[in-house]
């Protein structure tokens, strides 16, 4: 048995959302796709077919995104439900300050980051360096190349 | 010599067209090709004001002149001498109408077929705009495109053919698919570094309406052809774009032909031998197409009311430092949320460092890049000043850490330079910075790339 498998963080929420998003590459998308790469074969010669191309590059990355999903559902452990901490910890959503602007996020799983959507990742820098750091506190984050001050205002 | 480009788009791309679109590509690409004879008109490398001005009329006279008449310095204008040899303008529409004729005579044909409801009404308004001089209509119409992948542009847009003015615009045209996955990561990049980087007031345009497209392209030709822009902004006119919102075009096609025929040769020139095997091919590949994204986005949170005017002719070369160094500024954002990895900043760094030597080249060819060596120079003369790089049989191992940490420190430079710097201190900083030498002490090693 190995006990080195990656251990996915995830909400609850976050858990089922993936589950939805399996459930409906697996029944909707995968047929979907299978019937399209059909059709594209009758259009004839599949060297010069750019429909049977594109339909197989677009079955290869649902393949690839239905393997992922399987093996992070496989492999979740549910973070607990967030109570309001006076430190940050995963599912926390913070108001911080860092060269002069001030931003909020949340700080979820890696499977659940999407920093446009202002969640970040807790293996992020940014992330892992703001665990279990309190209000007011000024956390230094510093990678190889970058050093960067952040200051906790508040914690959600 | 013709300044039209053609590239093979992949299968992939074009099945993404509906039937119509298909039909629709040949008088697009038609159109495209028929831009070509316009900017050759306008292109003039000898005189600094291209042929947009008469060869004899010199700087002072020309801004005489258009106190009486500001259309002589209107963007879509050509200026001429009349039988008193006095000067006189020309609208971009009437002068070049015969040329103009055929190209939108394609966009009318393409729009029969169109069946998209909003691209067929930009093919009809550009096709007017061309004859008519109504190019706002165009720009508007063209912001208002959707659920389309492909994608036309026409019209003047740049204006670095006018060194004497940096007024103005040349003709340029484009033919493009939009790549969805790279678009949707643009967009992503977009956000994570607008919600960033906070508001700011005096900016040009609210970042939340700027749009990103990421497109191959069958074909670019005019200023857009001579230069291979790798991406760009539009449209141009500052009000359309206030009201309307405006797009960061990046040009797939062009970033990978300049990839290897520019960047990655220049990285095998300029870097030295132990360092660059710490790089793989397709990492700085990586590394380079961040920078042009970000190239992109940063233009535009830099984009300052009154900058223009404030900064003349020094404007560009500012724009393009701090465009350089800013780019890299704000990639730490990506690196600290976890969207690139340390790897990645690095690669970002050697690809930016290679963009500055290709203006060395690409002068070599094309006057009108000097205003961006210019402005490559100032960051690269600061950057070995302060010991950030050091030269010993080519650049050895930059010291990314004190590179990053100099290049915030020009950021926030140049930032206030172009946020309410004056003409004085632009020049000032100019003065002290500026020199090409350190830059051309590289010239036998790149003597062996061709510019693009």
């Amino acid at each position: 048995m190995n006990h080195n498998v990656k251990k996915f963080i995830l909400t609850e929420e976050g858990l089922d959302q993936l589950k939805a998003e399996c459930e409906e590459l697996i029944k909707s998308k995968r047929p979907q796709i299978v019937r399209r790469i059909k059709r594209a074969r009758e259009f004839g010669d599949l060297s010069e077919n750019s429909e049977y191309d594109a339909a197989k590059e677009e079955q290869s990355l649902i393949e690839a995104r239905i393997s992922q999903l399987e093996d992070v559902i496989l492999h979740a452990q549910i973070a607990q439900q967030v109570k309001k901490t006076d430190f940050v910890v995963i599912g926390s959503t913070v108001i911080v300050e860092s060269d002069g602007q001030v931003e909020e996020f949340s700080i979820v799983g890696s499977m659940e980051a999407d920093p446009a959507m202002k969640k970040i990742s807790n293996e992020s820098p940014v992330g892992f360096a703001l665990l279990g750091a309190k209000v007011g506190e000024l956390v230094d984050v510093i990678t190889p190349i970058i050093r960067a001050k952040y200051k906790i205002l508040s914690i959600k | 010599m013709t300044s039209v480009r053609t590239f093979k788009v992949p299968n992939k791309y074009l099945s993404l067209l509906t039937a119509s679109e298909k039909k629709m590509l040949p008088h697009l690409i038609e159109a495209v090709k028929g831009v070509d004879k316009i900017y050759q008109l306008q292109e003039n490398n000898i005189n600094n004001g291209a042929n947009f001005y008469p060869r004899d009329a010199i700087k002072t006279e020309i801004e005489k002149a258009a106190k009486k008449n500001p259309k002589i310095l209107s963007p879509f204008t050509i200026v001429k001498r009349n039988s008193k040899s006095q000067l006189v303008v020309n609208e971009y529409h009437k002068e070049y109408q015969k040329l103009l004729k055929p190209i939108s005579i394609n966009l009318k044909r393409a729009a029969k077929i169109c069946k998209n409801k909003s691209f067929k009404k930009y093919l009809e308004t550009l096709a007017n705009a061309l004859i008519d001089g109504s190019y706002k209509k165009a720009d508007i119409a063209w912001l208002k495109v959707k659920n389309t992948h492909l994608d036309i542009v026409i019209g003047p847009y740049e204006r670095y053919l006018d060194k004497l003015f940096f007024k103005k615009m040349a003709y340029q045209g484009c033919v493009g698919i939009t790549d969805i996955e790279r678009t949707q990561r643009g967009r992503e990049i977009r956000d994570i570094l607008y919600t960033t980087f906070g508001d700011k007031p005096h900016r040009v345009i609210s970042p939340s309406i700027v749009d990103i497209q990421v497109k191959v392209t069958f074909i670019i030709s005019g200023f857009l052809g001579r230069a291979v822009f790798t991406q760009q902004h539009l449209p141009s006119d500052s009000e359309t774009i206030e009201t309307h919102g405006s797009k960061i075009i990046g040009y797939l096609s062009s970033i990978d032909y300049k990839f290897e025929k520019l960047i990655y040769p220049i990285f095998n020139n300029v870097f030295e031998k132990n360092f660059r095997t710490r790089y793989k091919k397709d990492s700085i590949k990586n590394g380079n197409y961040y920078v042009i994204l970000l190239t992109g986005i940063v233009q535009q949170l830099h984009r300052y009311k009154g900058s223009r005017e404030r900064l003349k002719e020094l404007f560009p070369i500012f724009d393009e430092a701090n465009t350089v160094v800013s780019g890299i500024q704000h990639a730490k954002h990506l690196v600290l949320k976890g969207v690139i990895g340390q790897k990645e900043l690095e690669s970002m760094m050697v690809a930016q460092l290679c963009w500055m030597f290709s203006e060395v080249i690409n002068t070599r060819k094309l006057s009108t890049r000097e205003v961006y060596l210019k402005g490559d120079s100032l960051v690269y003369n600061f950057l070995l000043e302060v010991g950030a790089l050091r030269v010993h049989e080519g650049i050895s191992w930059p010291n990314f850490a004190k590179m990053f940490f100099e290049m915030e420190n020009l950021a926030s430079i140049f930032t206030r330079i172009l946020e309410e710097g004056t003409y004085k201190e632009a020049s000032d900083f100019l003065d002290k910075y500026f020199s090409l030498e350190p830059l051309k002490t590289f010239n036998s090693k790149l003597a062996v790339i061709k510019p693009i």
